[in-house]
């Protein structure tokens, strides 16, 4: 069987409750924001307020007594681990991620282009990893896309996922399957920045070139953040560090291409982040996509 | 083959490494990318251990000032390195030989308290369930959660681990005997419970091949009491029954 995800949603909602006052996402402009990393949550609630939203890739722990607060002050946005979408998701992972979804409340939903476990459920990677880039991939994507969508009752972005290296096999590049899946669902793009730029990275093209082969008209969300070199990969790879300035200018470029754009989000979710990493990180991105921090309305 | 199955191929070749091993160079993965997907999997398997040895020797980390050591330490040693060419990501002899990695590791280190070693003996019970993914055989008769463990402590843990996270000192008084449960559900939730005898003995006999009457008199119970108990631990993914309500 599927590895399913993770703790179920329903008793975080009925702790914390569906009903609750939570401040609306940011209509007029774009919203910078980042990943909600539970040990930084009383620093986000004390100097946070250049933080427009949070992205949320666990629910929040039965003992986080900051979240309360945390979701009165920040517009959320569900990036969980809700399934793996080249499968069908099972009863259990949908209801979770109707949960999760009423307990955040966000203008959309996101999960990724990955498929990183087997249909027997005996082998994982534990790790986002792409799926084949095939027709009959694409059909199993758009299939289970649209159920979850459905269910939930909320838009949905897909995240794209790099390739370290080749397999024989794929039927379309990526950039076309994903342009594909987009005209037929209907879903938004969550374009992540760092992940475009190591695949052209470590396919020797130029990133800007590589990045605008992708349907940088459906984009709704983007990804920054930082690379480092990893001893395995002997080379970089993505890291909970500050974004590259390089990454920063390509977000950018990608704005002036993306109608559609409301966010970004600066990707770095590690229990080893440090606040000053976080909020610097932020400062980065809103002075490179030029946006001003706003006072916070409070609910 | 279907796309989806080659899929799998690929999966397979990067969770495990006597798949890399037998098929250095076999399909899907052409011989031009075979030493990158190695890469890719050697990489993978130190992010995944790293990820687990911190979530579960989470005590033993705030204890690094007096020891000296974190368990995180091992996945960047030359054993870890032998490790990453035999290791299948997920399952439950992996998770056994890092677990005994990093329990080593801390053993080495000097003691902050009498209380040291049951310590270890918790993070690693602990580590066991984080780590191993691998499914539970679904039997015709109730099996153990493949990772699931009990163990007899001379301290009282529960209370133990309050205090280190507390930063209160550990006394005597707390050297009590207590057993705990360790399991794992099939969505990956982690339970660590105290038992009584009974339930530990229910536990204990639980061997795949018993029914569950058979559980019952080898556990010395009645049927009725051992079903109930059989369903607590059902939940909690200590045991693994096709039929809970058998």
């Amino acid at each position: 069987m599927p590895r399913e995800p993770g703790s179920p949603a329903r008793p975080l909602l009925a702790r914390w409750g569906a009903s609750a006052l939570m401040p609306s996402f940011i209509a007029e402009r774009l919203s910078i924001g980042t990943f909600y990393n539970p040990h930084l949550a009383e620093a986000l609630l004390s100097e946070g307020d250049g933080v427009d939203h949070l992205s949320m890739a666990d629910p929040p722990a039965a003992d986080d007594t900051f979240f309360p607060t945390i979701r009165e002050k920040f517009p959320l946005l569900l990036h969980d681990y809700l399934g793996q979408l080249a499968d069908p998701l099972s009863d259990h992972a949908l209801e979770r991620a109707r949960n999760l979804q009423q307990l955040y409340r966000g203008p959309w939903i996101a999960e990724h282009f990955q498929c990183l476990h087997t249909e027997d459920g005996k082998y994982t990677l534990d790790y986002v990893f792409p799926p084949l880039y095939t027709e009959d991939f694409l059909r199993r994507f758009v299939a289970n896309t649209r159920r979850l969508a459905e269910f939930v009752g909320a838009p949905l972005v897909m995240e794209n996922i790099p390739g370290f290296f080749s397999v024989e096999h794929a039927q379309m590049s990526e950039p076309e399957f994903l342009r594909r899946f987009f005209e037929e669902t209907g879903c938004g793009f969550l374009i992540d920045v760092p992940h475009l730029w190591l695949a052209a990275h470590y396919q020797r093209r130029n990133p800007r070139e590589y990045i605008g082969e992708f349907p940088l008209d459906k984009v709704v969300e983007i990804h920054v953040g930082g690379v480092e070199d990893d001893r395995d990969l002997g080379g970089p790879w993505v890291a909970p560090t500050r974004p590259t300035r390089e990454i920063l200018e390509l977000g950018v470029w990608i704005v002036e291409r993306a109608p559609r754009l409301r966010a970004v989000t600066v990707d770095q979710f590690s229990p080893a982040l440090t606040a000053d990493v976080m909020f610097e990180s932020v400062e980065m991105t809103r002075e490179a996509f030029g946006v001003r921090a706003a006072a916070r309305k409070t609910a | 083959m279907t796309n989806r199955a080659v899929q799998d191929e690929v999966i397979r070749y990067l969770a495990d490494a006597s798949v890399r091993a037998q098929r250095p160079r076999g399909a899907p993965i052409s011989s031009g990318e075979a030493a990158k997907a190695a890469q890719f999997a050697h990489f993978l398997a130190r992010r995944y251990y790293r990820d687990r040895l911190a979530r579960s020797f989470r005590y033993s980390h705030r204890l690094r000032m007096q020891t000296g050591r974190i368990a995180e330490e091992v996945v960047d040693g030359t054993e870890f390195d032998r490790f990453l060419t035999e290791c299948v990501m997920g399952s439950l002899e992996s998770a056994q030989r890092v677990g005994e990695m990093a329990r080593a590791h801390l053993a080495a280190a000097p003691q902050p308290g009498p209380w040291w070693p049951e310590l270890l003996d918790y993070e690693y019970a602990y580590f066991l369930q984080a780590a191993t993914s691998e499914p539970s055989p679904r039997l015709e008769q109730p099996t153990r959660g493949v990772s699931a463990v009990c163990l007899r402590f001379t301290w009282r843990l529960p209370q133990m681990l309050l205090r280190l996270r507390a930063g209160v000192a550990i006394g005597d008084e707390l050297q009590q005997e207590a057993t705990l449960l360790f399991s794992r559900t099939r969505e990956g939730r982690i339970y660590v419970v105290e038992v009584e005898p009974q339930l530990e003995n229910i536990f204990l006999a639980v061997d795949g091949s018993r029914t569950p009457e058979q559980i019952a008199a080898a556990a010395g119970v009645v049927v009725e009491q051992a079903l109930r108990a059989l369903a607590v631990l059902n939940a909690i993914g200590a045991v693994v029954m096709v039929n809970p309500a058998h």
